[in-house]
């Protein structure tokens, strides 16, 4: 896959004095997972053992307790052996023409994001270096979304030399937008962009060729936040990425599963002509017009390379609106359009597209997990009677080769914090959940935004759940003491409790508002803000405002728990 | 050291530095915190900064006060402790000539090398126990560079100091480096084959000769060590063919003829401890491991032998490995191959061990897997400094803290499990008993450590009896033959004391029996696991018992 074509300018020249900024030179060993057969396979084989173990080899106690154990046992298994079917092998090579040319449409959709953010986006566009015609636009969502500042972006547009497309009828949310803008253009290729997602000039040379294969719909590269260590929210983020742009999307690749993420992608014209555009009808719209396009017999590539650098969420609203968003997605995928009901994609596409969903019902799971302990030191039930060192010692190596199988294969890229983030999520989970089941639309209402540089306002409402657990965990503990006095079964429940509340700090410590770094003439109190964090039913207002950032990758708690 | 005041805004002119204090002082108390902090920071960096100048001699000053205190250890709480059955044995196979130290561990279950050694060294150096204590504990002082030479394969020099500081603070490295057992010889051997494995293991010293001899000469010692080395060397040409395999198969060659080597090396001592009868009726009677069973050799090894309610607590708070997995996912945190190893030589060997006493012949006791003591400390060094520095420095603190308490208790408590008191046994006796007497000690061969002890004026006897000077074994315990044997044991004795210690899986049914016949007038728990019971068997004031004690005791 060399890339040896001289190329030309892609856009209209770039205009004097305004070059794109130079760019951050990412760490891509994210990208280079190191698949190791011989852990996955151990293992795979150890959880099978644990879970034939907890089903079979113990005295049932509590049946409601022991069969919501098994379930969740059964899950995680399912993730696992998800993941290990994900991350089997390394990507297959694809067909390649260094000089392809074929006309691109280069979208960047904006929605209320600052004029400055836009300009560097669409500057870096119109530096990309491709032989064949391109034509850049800035999808202006501005207006239907009631952003102030929606003039400033036909006024860049202008500046700058490039189309802009103000959309008047809202509808849609981003994939309105971008259907919006494929009426008007014609080109046989469509790159979008997220507005604050730069592209390197070399984007395109890396990322058309592989439209010289007729059955490539569409190709996929990595989101990659130049911001990550900004603070615990923006670090956070970047190491649940690194695990799904990393091992999963390379996986996914192989098996022709990978999905679209909002950004940073290429679409040919046709494969998503034929799916009736961009699906409006889903909040994770990407996730959902990959599965049509998949459905269709279109194929995709994922390139693990970082071409275009973006901005993570920046506080913990965001990551928390962020999320809530790619789960309810995900989960309306699987009520709605189960893949596994869906004609016309493979058996591995079945199983990739239900693993990457299904991942967002963990919420349910890990709660389940996290209230054994209570329920035990409250009521003395336990789901199985056994001796406790029996099992651990099954589950121990059993953890322990599954965070060793999570750090081998997403190459040492993963941490704790994320893992604690994933499973803190329970709460947001459920959230989600609920609101696909009773057909409600959520979302989080931000009325300010500006706090001061590397400040965080009071997010704490959002783990309220995470306090409660705490709370009710001690008067759990009190209640236990006061049962049993201090014995065997009561260090152990503590100790459980102690993992679930040592892993629910992190993300709450997220949500803890943070002092903004003192700068020259502003006092501490500057640019604090208020925020509503109530959920608002969104029936009345247009979809999608403010989330302008698609679908893309969360990562999984554990090994195993695969998601997007 | 960054610290908070260094974010601070200076004022045109000012210096870091001494300004901060100025800055404390009109912060009043709240802005000393910090300054103080920056004081301990800097002087945090000029030991750091000293101790990279001085590496050598920190690293040598390090290993000498932990030379010191385990010593210091040794003389204040261990080397004065009872002498243990085993203890007894080791003693008694080293009383006669070499040749008949070799009839007599033969006729045991282990192989012969420590028992060549301590020969020689209570030839030269004197018979009694302390004497050959002193070998154990050299041992233990050897091993205490090695650790460090070992662990500076996987760690820094801080971290590998930390588990050397650990290792000598260790309850069960002190507890048996305080034993006249072979145990602390098989980890002074194992730190060696490790060492040299993780040379030969090290792609640019595979082809060299040097290291895979030293290797080889370590594991021919090693094997005649102890047998639990065998799981060792097994763990080894596992990793090492794990390791090969997918890349270049140099040194495969090299590990088959170690591996022969070492068969060979066993098969005349093997064919001669067949040919003894293979301690078919010397070997303890050893219940087959549960999984309580392993996760004690942890828990011994890190904390020493605590009570049994003390030991249960630490065991039961296993779910804190589920977060210690977790809190060791780091980005850019990937285990080195020497750490993999160790892993592998903490974990490895022992659940070969388990597997084995499950499958073939129980053999699972903690002592045994020793060996696996100083990878595992290294491990744990490995995943402290895998932490974030602040949690990883809370937690070795913690460790170390435990690591004390632990020897501390172990060595202080009299609930200590592997305490035991044949000292304090035959001196109760020796102020209780008459020549009208009788003490029955079961199991019989407890009588090893009693005898060396007890001066009293009653007579001694075994249950099952046992006759030594008889060729055989030990003598099988039969239920039914009971009370005939109690009969002619107690017959014109007025007091017979019971003293229990090594259940072998008849000590209830003996006491019970006494119980139920006689009337018990004396009960003493000695130490955990040993009982001493007295009844009353006779009431005529007849003379005592004709003097013919079956067992003599020693003088």
């Amino acid at each position: 896959m060399s890339q040896t074509t001289s190329a030309r300018p892609a856009g209209p020249p770039v205009p004097s004095g305004q070059q794109p900024a130079a760019q951050h030179v990412p760490d891509e060993s994210f990208l280079t997972p190191v698949p190791s057969r011989a852990l996955l396979v151990g293992s795979f084989v150890l959880a099978l053992a644990y879970v034939a173990m907890i089903c079979f080899a113990f005295q049932r106690g509590n049946a409601l307790l022991f069969w919501l154990l098994v379930v969740t046992e059964v899950f995680h298994l399912a993730q696992l052996a998800g993941y290990c079917h994900t991350v089997w092998g390394r990507d297959r090579a694809r067909p390649f023409a260094a000089g392809f040319a074929g006309g691109v449409d280069v979208f960047i959709t904006v929605c209320g994001e600052p004029v400055e953010v836009v300009r560097e986006t669409a500057l870096a566009a119109m530096a990309m270096r491709y032989p064949g015609p391109v034509r850049i636009a800035l999808l202006n969502d501005g207006l239907v979304a009631k952003k102030a500042d929606w003039r400033d972006v036909e006024v860049l547009a202008a500046e700058l030399g490039i189309e802009c497309f103000t959309r008047t009828t809202p509808g849609g949310a981003k994939a309105g937008n971008i259907n919006h803008a494929l009426r008007r253009t014609e080109n046989p290729f469509v790159v979008v962009f997220d507005a604050d997602h730069v592209p390197h000039d070399d984007f395109l040379l890396h990322v058309m060729g592989y439209f010289t294969d007729e059955k490539t719909g569409f190709v996929q590269t990595p989101q990659y936040y130049k911001n990550f260590d900004e603070n615990r929210v923006t670090r956070t983020s970047w190491q649940q990425q690194t695990l799904f742009f990393g091992p999963i999307m390379s996986g996914k690749s192989r098996l022709d599963s990978a999905f679209l993420c909002g950004t940073n992608m290429a679409i040919r014209r046709t494969a998503l002509e034929q799916v009736g555009g961009m699906c409006e009808e889903n909040i994770a719209e990407d996730f959902l017009t990959s599965l049509f396009l998949h459905e269709k017999g279109w194929r995709s590539v994922y390139v693990p390379k970082v071409l275009a650098q973006g901005l993570a969420p920046d506080d913990f609203l965001n990551y928390y609106k962020q999320q809530f968003r790619w789960t309810r997605g995900s989960l309306e995928v699987i009520f709605k359009y189960n893949p596994l009901l869906r004609r016309g994609l493979t058996l591995s596409q079945k199983v990739q597209y239900l693993t990457s969903a299904s991942y967002y019902l963990s919420g349910a799971v890990v709660l389940a997990g996290a209230v054994l302990p209570i329920i035990f030191l409250l009521t003395g039930q336990t789901p199985i009677v056994t001796s406790t060192m029996v099992l651990a010692l099954v589950f121990v190596p059993y953890l322990w080769l599954n965070l060793a199988v999570l750090q081998r294969t997403s190459n040492a890229s993963y941490s704790f914090q994320a893992i604690a983030f994933s499973l803190s999520a329970w709460w947001l989970q459920l959230s989600a959940l609920a609101a696909v089941l009773l057909q409600r639309k959520t979302s989080f209402v931000v009325t300010s935004k500006a706090v001061g540089a590397g400040g965080q306002p009071n997010f704490l409402r959002l783990v309220v759940p995470q306090l409660v657990y705490i709370g009710v965990a001690l008067a759990a503990l009190a209640v236990g003491l006061a049962r049993e006095g201090v014995s065997a079964s009561l260090m152990a429940n503590t100790a459980w409790l102690s993992v679930h509340v040592a892993i629910s700090l992190p993300f709450i410590a997220a949500a803890a508002p943070r002092r903004a770094r003192p700068a020259a003439g502003a006092s501490d109190g500057a640019g604090s803000t208020v925020f509503d964090l109530r959920e608002r039913d969104l029936r009345d207002q247009p979809s999608g405002a403010g989330a302008s950032a698609g679908a893309t990758a969360t990562a999984p708690a554990l090994a195993g728990e695969e998601t997007r | 050291m960054s610290t908070a005041l260094d974010d601070r805004t200076l004022a045109p002119g000012e210096q870091p530095g001494a300004p901060a204090a100025r800055g404390a002082r009109a912060a009043g108390p709240a802005g000393r915190l910090p300054a103080l902090r920056r004081s301990a920071g800097r002087a945090w960096d000029g030991v750091e900064a000293f101790a990279a100048r001085h590496r050598l001699a920190v690293v040598a000053a390090v290993q000498l006060v932990c030379a010191a205190a385990v010593l210091a250890l040794s003389r204040l709480y261990f080397v004065g402790l009872s002498m243990r059955l085993d203890e007894a044995q080791s003693l008694g196979q080293t009383d006669h000539r070499y040749s008949e130290v070799l009839v007599t561990v033969a006729q045991d279950v282990h192989v012969p090398g420590y028992h060549l050694l301590l020969r020689t060294w209570r030839l030269l150096y004197g018979t009694d126990l302390e004497t050959a204590r002193a070998l154990s504990l050299l041992f233990f002082l050897a091993a205490i560079p090695l650790l460090y030479l070992v662990a500076r394969k996987a760690l820094d020099t801080r971290w590998s100091l930390f588990a050397v500081v650990v290792f000598s603070l260790s309850p069960f490295m002190n507890w048996y480096g305080n034993e006249a057992r072979m145990y602390t010889m098989l980890v002074l051997v194992t730190l060696a084959s490790q060492l040299f494995f993780l040379k030969v293991l090290d792609p640019a010293a595979t082809g060299r000769w040097a290291p895979w001899a030293a290797y080889a000469a370590t594991a021919v010692v090693g094997a005649y060590t102890h047998y639990f080395f065998l799981f060792v060397l097994f763990a080894q040409g596992a990793f090492f063919l794990a390791s090969r395999v997918g890349r270049s198969w140099r040194g495969v060659g090299r590990m088959a003829a170690t591996a022969v080597l070492v068969c060979l090396a066993l098969v005349p001592w093997l064919l001669y401890f067949t040919a003894s009868g293979a301690a078919s009726d010397t070997r303890p009677q050893l219940p087959s491991p549960s999984s309580v069973d392993f996760s004690n050799v942890y828990s011994q090894f890190l904390f020493g032998f605590q009570s049994d309610a003390a030991n249960t607590m630490l065991v039961a708070a296993w779910p804190l490995l589920a977060l210690a997995g977790l809190a060791s996912v780091r980005v850019g945190v990937r285990m080195s191959r020497a750490t993999a190893y160790l892993l592998v030589a903490a974990f490895g060997p022992v659940l070969l061990a388990f597997a084995v006493s499950h499958l073939v012949t129980p053999f699972f006791l903690s002592r045994y897997m020793i060996a696996a003591l100083p990878a595992l400390l290294v491990v744990v060094a490995a995943f402290l400094r895998m932490l974030s520095r602040r949690v990883g420095v809370v937690l070795a603190a913690v460790l170390l803290v435990a690591t004390v308490v632990g020897t501390g208790v172990q060595a202080t408590s009299s609930a200590t499990p592997v305490k035991e008191d044949y000292r304090g046994a035959a001196e109760l006796l020796e102020a209780k008993v008459t020549p009208s007497d009788l003490v029955v000690v079961s199991s019989p061969f407890t009588i090893w450590p009693f005898e060396r002890y007890y001066d009293g004026d009653a007579r001694v006897v075994t249950l099952p009896e046992w006759d030594r000077r008889q060729e055989g074994g030990l003598p099988a315990f039969d239920e039914a033959a009971l009370p005939a044997q109690v009969d002619e044991l107690v017959a014109g004795h007025q007091r017979v004391y019971l003293l229990l210690s090594y259940d072998q899986g008849y000590e209830d049914a003996v006491e019970q029996y006494f119980r139920s016949q006689y009337q018990q007038v004396y009960a003493q728990e000695v130490s955990p696991g040993m009982q001493l019971v007295g009844f009353r068997t006779g009431y005529s004031q007849n003379s005592p018992v004709e003097d013919q004690q079956r067992t003599a005791p020693r003088r």
